[in-house]
């Protein structure tokens, strides 16, 4: 590893949090430095490096929206703990204070939900956060007086309904205004971060894997196997993406599938499906999502994994991939990494599209692949985001505040349950969202990802306080607490890459034959959508209907539910048409919208990670692109597949 | 075919089958090997009760269920079984226990019901309790006469607990689900142990059904929660006093508080010792309790400037009702200057920063003009607090 030796890394990656899921960082401020131009007569906090958190998490997911990670204050309708720091002050004397914040429902109601008070040394300032207008902005905090040379900073939630702050800002030049634009608060927070154009190299790797979802663990874990130095990144402190402890989407369909029934061994140990982890919480009374992944990625001595460190940047050669930058999502330090392969593993495809990779959103025209699921015209629908929730009775009686700023509910809009299987939009009396919550159908998935949560949260608010506090069965409730509440956002569907192959709804139905498919899916084409009636003025936040090819279930195999007979996914299809050193495993592969809606389902994205490995080691062997390899060394990947990823006892 | 259905042809059957050894009527009980074995064969069309005999079962324990002291009262009322929703509903007897005030404690019944879809099982006999509101309590069972599960294995310790708290949840599928839903259909050979899951029987349904037991759990909630409730309720209703609506005011328990109030809501503040002990939910309890006593209050008070100062005094007491009292506030046209000068004096206490933040917006919007206002917002100036004297410098301009 060039420049950083193993003792060097090892402490780094302790630094940077790679053991457990802790926030190492101290808090991190700029104070202005002689050698960058951010004024020396300012103080610039960042909200997420607060030494003591409380009850705030932080949430990287929309900093390459609004520009950095944040603290939020998740206190699901009771406020939360403060989040506290000291912050060491250079200069006495008077300063403007500036906090940028965010009135994250402005746009559905006058009245702010999350609004937060910051303390300096146990005094508020003379504002309150977090209830201006829409969006992220700096709000005017007032001139206070520092006369000493460290203060106290708390930041108090008032209400637990998802306060949210980005940065503080301590400014001299009482003047002075802060911008909003985007491009000038980047340089203004580089600025003040002493963050250098180009970022300290972490390593150069045979190969870096981007994402920590369970195609990215079992990808990363595979290629370590195979004699690669690998790198995975991952944006949280736990991994998993969607099968991690904090969205816990259990992984379905089969691996170790029929012609290639070695591929799979590895996504196999990875992603935890629904008796593991009904296993797990028996046996060890947590989830064990993460813990699983984070113990395989520990064995393995090819492997070094970044966590908390969110893709900034990407560097180019033409059109490959040169390096990427990875800022930490608590220090705001950042680290580049070199590799002649890359995997794009994120979900987001956030790597392709830095890279200028081609992709796709959407629904595709019927006539683009003749699919007969597809619409008329193309679309912006996609599959919806989730953010899960659950009630459970406790011994103590609880309330939840009214929320006049939520979706309304009245006892019209119920309907008896069956089990918690309620569709059309229609809500019953329910502690537990399960998947069935969503919306975000015909947004962005990726920039209006926050937009998407929040809305899945103000629905969940209004409904929980319609249950509590005026339906006709509250007394039923009295014991019930929302204990469970997701910020993360558990995502159907986003960018797609496309790749020389795309796979369509045919692949899937017609069972196509394919050289260079060693990855066979087992799910149903299951796409999700949004009611067909419309209940709530601001939009739907429940599924609607799936629509799948239910027909072509296999009725041998009834009893596994959604599975299917096996489709093929070809290697085609899992890396970049137009960035030459690009892969893809993961929900972001090369498919239609209709494909992608069997082909996004864990267990069959562990595989595309195990055989994107076997391409990458294939292309490093021979010095070749993951094209080439396809176009003429086809014969040993699919050697690679018969013989799956070998097993390497840790050392 | 729902299971009633199957269990009128499987009772014919039964019945023919039986027809050659004895008859199995109300008369003829004791006489049947089978009854001798604790099986019961109910006729078509028939109730439980028709096959039971009063000399069998745990007639003491039935009799101890019904023994009520001196303050006790015992009444009937009319139910349907649930397994038979169709069929005339027939009387039961409650008691209801009082204490020496003669305020209502707990209401108790005896039940005795098959629980099996064949007709073909022990007779499963309990007490049930409900609390003065109709919320079930617990259940006992005679000593010797344990529940029992398939194959006739008594219940574990773990089971009954876990029945306990499989009844006290008024959220179980078993109030939206049918029994068949649970509960395995006889073979056509017959089976004596059909208090069974279903073979298919989804997740949802074994969560919440004792294993083995699927029928008794089902029957029991059924009873547990049925239309009794609203009989209980309205017997506890029947017999309230201004004492005993007192008593529900100060309870610990929130939901003595809500009914109390309710009632209050209905019949208004005539006994002058409520219009305080309204006063007092507001300084104690919850943010529901709160606005329900502010309904109460607000409908039913003659003085409203009396009630506004009251309110006003009662700001940042309680976290549960200050911010309630506050949007009461902002909905009102107009109220006594008195009531403004009196919140405007108070703002300095208020540690609560969204009960200040709402106290100034009310100033501002309702007396901006008013010169003691004015005054009092003057001297806030002077407070230890940025966030107050920032918000008084914004409604002094």
């Amino acid at each position: 590893m060039n420049g950083f030796n193993e003792i060097q890394r090892r402490a780094f990656l302790k630094q940077m949090g790679l053991v457990g899921a802790a926030f190492g960082a101290g808090p991190l401020y700029g104070m202005g430095r002689s050698e960058n131009a951010f004024s020396s007569n300012m103080i610039w906090v960042e909200a997420q490096s607060f030494t003591d958190k409380g009850g705030w998490v932080v949430d990287q997911q929309f900093m390459d929206q609004m520009g950095a990670p944040y603290l939020l204050a998740r206190g699901m309708g009771v406020p939360c703990k403060d989040a506290t720091t000291s912050v060491k002050v250079p200069k006495r004397g008077k300063y403007r204070v500036w906090i940028r914040a965010c009135n994250w429902n402005a746009q559905w109601s006058s009245e702010a939900a999350g609004p937060f008070m910051c303390m300096v040394d146990g005094k508020p300032l003379g504002n309150m956060f977090g209830r201006g207008a829409e969006g992220w902005l700096w709000e005017d905090g007032g001139v206070i007086s520092i006369e000493q040379h460290e203060i106290q900073l708390a930041l108090r939630d008032l209400t637990g309904f998802n306060g949210r702050c980005d940065a503080i800002l301590f400014s001299k030049d009482l003047d002075f205004v802060p911008p909003n634009a985007p491009e000038a608060l980047r340089d203004l927070r580089r600025s003040a971060l002493g963050l250098r154009d180009t970022a300290p190299l972490a390593g150069s790797y045979d190969l870096v894997v981007v994402g920590g979802g369970a195609a990215g663990v079992t990808c990363a874990i595979s290629a370590a196997r195979l004699g690669m130095k690998t790198a995975l990144i991952n944006d949280r402190p736990l991994l998993g993406g969607n099968n991690s402890d904090e969205v816990t989407i259990p992984a379905q369909a089969q691996v170790c599938v029929a012609p290639y029934s070695n591929v799979g061994l590895v996504g196999r140990d990875v992603a935890v499906n629904q008796k593991e982890a009904a296993e797990g919480w028996k046996t060890q009374n947590k989830s064990i999502h993460s813990s699983v992944k984070q113990e395989l990625v520990e064995a393995e001595n090819n492997l070094h994994c970044y966590q908390n460190m969110r893709l900034t940047r990407v560097a180019m050669s033409g059109d490959r991939i040169r390096s990427v930058t990875c800022q930490h999502i608590v220090s705001s330090s950042e680290l580049r990494f070199e590799a002649p392969l890359f995997v794009d593993c994120s979900g987001d495809g956030n790597l392709g599209y830095l890279a200028g990779a081609e992709f796709r959103m959407g629904r595709e025209a019927r006539a683009t692949h003749e699919e007969s699921f597809a619409p008329e015209i193309a679309d912006n629908l996609k599959n919806g985001t989730s953010n899960c929730w659950s009630a459970y009775k406790q011994e103590e009686a609880s309330e939840f505040p009214l929320c006049p700023w939520a979706v309304q509910f009245d006892e019209k809009m119920f309907r008896p349950g069956f089990g918690n299987y309620v569709y059309e939009g229609f809500p019953a009396y329910k502690t537990t969202s399960m998947w069935f919550w969503q919306n975000g159908w015909e947004k962005d998935t990726v920039n209006e990802g926050e937009l998407i949560r929040d809305y899945n949260h103000l629905a969940l608010y209004g409904y929980w306080s319609f249950i509590k506090n005026k339906s006709a069965r509250r007394d039923e409730f009295t014991h019930y607490k929302m204990t469970r509440n997701d910020y993360i956002n558990g995502k159907r569907e986003s960018r797609r890459l496309l790749g020389d192959h795309i796979l369509t709804q045919h692949d899937v139905q017609n069972k196509n034959t394919y050289k260079d498919a060693f990855v066979y899916g087992t799910y149903m084409i299951d796409m999700h959508f949004g009611p067909t009636q419309s209940a709530f003025p601001h939009g739907e936040f429940l599924l609607g209907k799936h629509v799948h090819n239910k027909e072509d279930r296999n009725p041998d195999r009834a009893y596994e539910g959604h599975n299917m007979d096996p489709f093929p996914i070809p290697f085609g299809s899992l890396y970049s048409k137009n960035i030459p050193n690009l892969m893809m495993a993961g929900r972001c592969i090369s498919a239609s919208h209709i494909a992608h809606s069997a082909a996004r389902i864990i267990h069959t994205t562990t595989m595309m990670g195990e055989v994107v490995a076997m391409g990458a080691s294939l292309g490093l062997e021979h010095d070749c692109s993951p094209r080439t390899v396809r176009q003429k060394h086809l014969q040993k990947l699919r050697h690679l597949a018969e013989i799956g990823i070998p097993w390497t006892p840790k050392v | 075919m729902n299971p009633r259905e199957y269990f009128q042809i499987l009772a014919v059957c039964s019945l023919l089958f039986f027809a050659g050894c004895s008859a199995i009527s109300r008369e003829h009980t004791t006489s049947t090997p089978a009854q001798l074995a604790g099986v019961r064969v109910l006729p078509e069309g028939g109730h439980w009760q028709d096959v039971f005999d009063a000399s069998e079962g745990s007639t003491e324990w039935e009799a101890e269920t019904y023994q009520i002291g001196p303050n006790d009262l015992s009444f009937e009322v009319d139910l349907v079984d649930p397994i038979y929703p169709d069929m005339e509903a027939i009387p039961y007897t409650v008691v209801l226990k009082r204490d020496a005030r003669g305020f209502p404690l707990e209401y108790r019944m005896f039940l005795r019901t098959g629980v099996c879809l064949d007709g073909t099982c022990k007779l499963l006999e309990a007490t049930l309790y409900w609390d003065a509101l109709g919320r079930f309590v617990r259940f006992e069972y005679p000593q010797g006469t344990p529940f029992t599960k398939m194959e006739h294995d008594p219940f574990s310790a773990a089971d009954y607990e876990k029945l306990h708290g499989f009844l006290a949840d008024s959220f179980s599928i078993l109030g939206t689900h049918p029994l068949g839903f649970f509960v395995v259909e006889p073979t056509k050979e017959g089976s004596a142990d059909s208090d069974t899951e279903t073979s298919a029987t989804p997740p949802d349904a074994k969560v919440a059904v004792i294993e083995g037991a699927a029928y008794t759990t089902w029957v029991l909630w059924r009873w547990v929660h049925g239309e009794l409730l609203a009989q209980l309720l309205a017997q506890t209703n029947e017999n309230l006093s201004g004492d005993y609506l007192l008593e529900c005011l100060q309870s610990d328990d929130s939901q003595f508080v809500q009914f109390a109030l309710n009632t209050l809501q209905a019949q208004g503040l005539s006994d002058e010792r409520l219009y305080p002990a309204c006063l007092g939910v507001l300084e104690a309890g919850g943010q529901r309790d709160s606005i329900m006593s502010l309904d109460v209050l607000t409908t039913h008070s003659r003085d409203h400037t009396r009630l506004h100062l009251d309110l006003v005094e009662r700001i940042g007491i309680n976290r549960g009702s200050g911010r309630v009292i506050l949007n009461y506030f902002k909905k009102i046209d107009r109220a006594d200057p008195q009531v403004w000068q009196q919140l405007a004096a108070q703002i300095q206490q208020l540690t609560d920063f969204i009960e200040i933040d709402m106290s100034f917006d009310l100033l501002d919007k309702m007396a901006g003009d008013d010169a003691i206002v004015r005054d009092r917002i003057t001297e806030l100036l002077q407070s230890e607090n940025p966030f107050i004297v920032a918000r008084a410098q914004d409604i002094l301009g």
